[in-house]
């Protein structure tokens, strides 16, 4: 378990910091598959139940969503590098900044052992999903940093203890999936539209 | 009256206020709506003034609202009082709104005008009857909302909306601080009972002094007291003439019974302090008032600023009973307290008169600038007399109700500084306050009846108007009776009045106003007087017939209708007197040709002091903060999403 989530952790990490889109999907696959494994090792009751939810995370998490966006960047055209509005070296520093005040506030949650090292994984997968989001120009890095806020609050939740149940999760699933392909189609649509990818350029549509 | 009578009354009203929307054929609609409304109110003014006579309260349990607190209906006698107030406006109201409101059968909303008015009566009827905090902010406000979406009826004028959204404003920070001083008295009893609230012990002044308060600025914004009056002359004139009749002369003393019921029934022993403040706000409010009703050239502005004048009076008479009761001068505090209720009575007839007078004048004209206006008396001869009794009333002229109630007030005042209670020179002041106010009245009215209803006609719409049809000079009729009844006979109301206050009475309960019998005597021979020179000058005109010259016209060949002396030019000189707080503003323009006057313009503005001293800058204030809060939102996704991780990790990290 412990091993899962520091693994977890090491690939949030790279994804925050990755300059080029390609590793950073793999990394996303791969964190999704780490993740899926996550309710087998956790399983109290329910084998089955279990079964079904790993399925269903590996099948959305780790095949659907990086399908989808490695389809994006080939048909979209826009090269390798995810630019950011902030330098690597920052990113890097804001990164561990936010990895320390993640494992700062989880002090608080009451927490202990393995669990207070998921929720912290957690949390700072949220909070460096969020930094994705708020640093980088490309939408498709955009989309990268919600999922990887997602993975993170799926982390949290598994920490706090209590234990998944089949239809919510399924439900966030379903969520997310369609957030995802959502963004997909937006994306193109805003390429065609304003043929750049640059999410710094839309605040023209400000009223 | 027996609890199945008062279902009885709401469901009348209830009934012909669903039914008007209802019913396809506007006319029908109106009657049934309008008319129903009168049968409410009439059937209501009967059982109230016949269970008034017996004696105890009426209590009456209602389905509770909320789950955790009972409600009741508690009718006392300050509570009947103010039911009369509403049935009595209300029923002339309703009678001249079937009339009134035909103009607006064209609109669709004209059908929704009965139910929003009977909710605005019966909401009124709750707030006075209501025996616990809920069923009173329940009633309160249903008055506010229905009042609102009447003064917006006609939505597709700019300043309508405009006045509405002031009122709507005023009122709710008005109800904001009714719910605060009613909590605070709940934190004090653990109930929303009225009853349990009665004289609640609250020991630390600072607690008792800011519940007031709060009471004060709830209750002062619905009465139209100073500084909290602004939304006043905006909202009233908006309104259809029935519903600012309602809302001048009965909505208005909602806010002075919620003074009243606080400050006698719920409060502890209050401070002297207390009634003081109210005398210098009910003085700043009746000077301020009157003064800007002086400047007003529109008939309705000018009479909603005569609200807050009269509005002045009343506090008056009220704190001043707080007053003397505080100092232990019974006597003097019943007869204060009695004279300032008596005035909000006269004051809801006499203004409902005169509102009703200017509706009538308006629909003649189509202008309710007073400028426009001039000769209506030989035109509109009912409406014209009708709105001289109201006048005079307003002016405090014997032998009519305004006159009666003031004096009480005076001769309360006279009492209680004369035997030397609490601060003497504050009740001094107020007399002098008062008589300055009658005084100031007295100019505006000679001005709007000399303007408005002497002279020729200074517009072909004034010319052609005529008095309107009788379901709406009966109501005004009825209104200006009673004002010289109660001039002429003021025992009728005011000896209940003396009796119906809660305080102890020494005893034994005689007649505190000594003047009573002789002041109905000088008031019927009065009218008596004037009544037999009336008929002189029938007799008179009859003998010797009726010759129609044209007046001297200054040597000029011909007069103008323009020759007259106009409204402005009567109210400058006092303007004038008042210019370092009213700061006029005055637009002169002059075209001449060598030595000789071509042509020239003269206008003189006056805005509100409070309005532009108080309020717009804290409306800038807001204003600017939000254009500082504009910034952050730059429309930079990024910049938003920064935002959101900023929040997140702060709150994380440092509030968990």
């Amino acid at each position: 378990m412990n091993t899962l989530t520091v693994l977890l952790l090491l690939l949030g990490i790279h994804l925050a910091v990755s300059e080029r889109i390609r590793p950073a999907i793999r990394s996303l696959a791969a964190q999704g598959f780490l993740l899926g494994l996550l309710p087998l090792l956790d399983s109290s009751g329910g084998g089955w139940r279990a079964a079904a939810l790993c399925v269903a995370t590996i099948g959305v998490k780790s095949v659907a969503i990086p399908a989808i966006l490695t389809r994006a960047v080939s048909r979209l055209d826009i090269g390798q590098e995810s630019e950011s509005l902030i330098s690597t070296k920052t990113t890097i520093l804001l990164t561990g900044a936010l990895t320390l005040s993640a494992f700062l506030a989880c002090t608080r949650f009451g927490l202990s052992g393995k669990d207070q090292l998921a929720a912290a994984a957690g949390l700072t997968l949220l909070f460096s999903g969020l930094l994705t989001m708020t640093t980088r120009v490309k939408a498709v890095s955009q989309v990268i940093g919600f999922v990887v806020l997602e993975n993170g609050i799926f982390l949290l939740g598994a920490a706090s203890g209590s234990e998944f149940t089949l239809p919510i999760e399924l439900g966030i699933f379903l969520d997310l999936f369609v957030a995802v392909f959502l963004m997909g189609i937006l994306m193109f649509k805003i390429q065609r539209a304003f043929t750049h990818m640059d999410v710094r350029k839309i605040h023209m549509l400000k009223d | 009256m027996p609890p199945a009578f008062v279902f009885v009354v709401a469901g009348t009203y209830l009934l012909s206020g669903i039914a008007a929307p209802l019913i396809r054929r506007p006319r029908l609609s109106r009657v049934v709506g309008f008319g129903g409304c009168a049968v409410a109110s009439f059937l209501g003014l009967t059982l109230t003034l016949v269970g008034s006579l017996q004696r105890g309260p009426l209590r009456l349990p209602l389905p509770a609202p909320v789950p955790w607190a009972a409600s009741e209906l508690y009718l006392d006698g300050l509570s009947a009082f103010f039911l009369v107030l509403v049935f009595l406006v209300g029923f002339f109201a309703s009678v001249y709104a079937v009339g009134y409101m035909r103009e607006f059968d064209k609109h669709r909303r004209g059908q929704a005008a009965p139910l929003l008015f009977s909710l605005l009566l019966l909401s009124m009827g709750l707030v006075v009857s209501a025996g616990d905090m809920l069923s009173f902010l329940l009633g309160w406000e249903g008055m506010s909302l229905s009042s609102y979406f009447l003064v917006v009826l006609e939505h597709e004028k700019a300043e309508a909306r405009r006045a509405g959204l002031i009122y709507l404003i005023a009122t709710h920070i008005g109800t904001g601080g009714i719910l605060v001083a009613f909590l605070s008295l709940e934190q004090h009893t653990g109930s929303f009972s009225f009853n349990a609230f009665a004289r609640v012990p609250i020991a630390d002044p600072a607690i008792l002094a800011a519940t007031f308060g709060f009471a004060l600025l709830g209750f002062g914004t619905k009465a139209g007291m100073f500084p909290f009056h602004i939304w006043l002359p905006y909202a009233h004139p908006e309104a259809p003439s029935p519903v600012s009749a309602i809302m001048s002369g009965v909505m208005i003393k909602m806010g002075v019974y919620g003074i009243v019921r606080f400050l006698f029934f719920l409060l502890p022993a209050p401070p002297p302090s207390f009634g003081g403040i109210l005398i210098l706000l009910g003085l700043l409010s009746g000077v301020f008032g009157v003064l800007y009703a002086i400047a007003q050239h529109d008939v309705k502005r000018l009479l909603a600023f005569h609200s807050v004048e009269n509005i002045g009076i009343i506090l008056v008479g009220i704190g001043a009973a707080s007053l003397c009761l505080a100092a232990g001068q019974l006597g003097p505090a019943r007869l204060l307290l009695a004279g300032g209720l008596f005035h909000s009575l006269n004051h809801a007839l006499f203004k409902g008169l005169l509102f009703l007078g200017g509706g009538a004048v308006f629909q003649g004209t189509h202008t309710r600038n007073i400028e426009k206006m001039g000769g209506l008396m030989r035109r509109m001869p009912l409406t014209g007399l009708t709105f001289l009794f109201g006048s005079l009333a307003i002016s405090a002229v014997p032998p009519l109700n305004g006159f009666a109630s003031e004096f009480a007030i005076y001769r309360g005042l006279w009492d209680a500084a004369g035997k030397g209670g609490s601060f003497p020179g504050l009740l001094i002041a107020a007399m002098a306050g008062l008589a300055l106010i009658g005084g100031l009245a007295f100019v505006c009215f000679v001005k709007v009846v000399g303007t408005v209803f002497l002279g020729n006609a200074r517009s072909p719409s004034a010319a052609a108007s005529r008095d309107p049809r009788m379901t709406m000079t009966f109501p005004m009729g009825g209104l200006a009776f009673l004002c010289l009844a109660l001039g002429v006979f003021p025992s009728v109301a005011l000896d209940p009045l003396l009796n119906l206050v809660p305080f102890a009475v020494p005893s034994p309960p005689v007649s505190v106003l000594p003047e009573g019998g002789k002041l109905a005597a000088v008031a019927a021979a009065l009218a008596f007087i004037i009544g037999c020179l009336v008929l002189l000058r029938f007799a008179l005109l009859r003998r010797n017939g009726k010759r129609d010259h044209g007046t001297w016209a200054c040597g000029f060949a011909y007069s103008t209708p323009r020759m007259q002396y106009t409204a402005t030019s009567f109210a400058d000189p006092v303007l004038h007197v008042f210019r370092g707080v009213l700061r006029p503003r005055s637009v002169r323009e002059e075209r001449l040709s060598g030595r000789f006057l071509l042509e020239m313009r003269y206008e003189t503005h006056i805005r509100d002091l409070f309005e532009n001293g108080l309020y717009l800058p804290i409306y800038r204030l807001f204003l600017r903060l939000a254009f500082l809060a504009r910034r952050l939102h730059t429309g930079h996704i990024h910049l938003y999403l920064g935002y959101i991780l900023g929040t997140v990790v702060i709150l994380l990290v440092l509030f968990h």
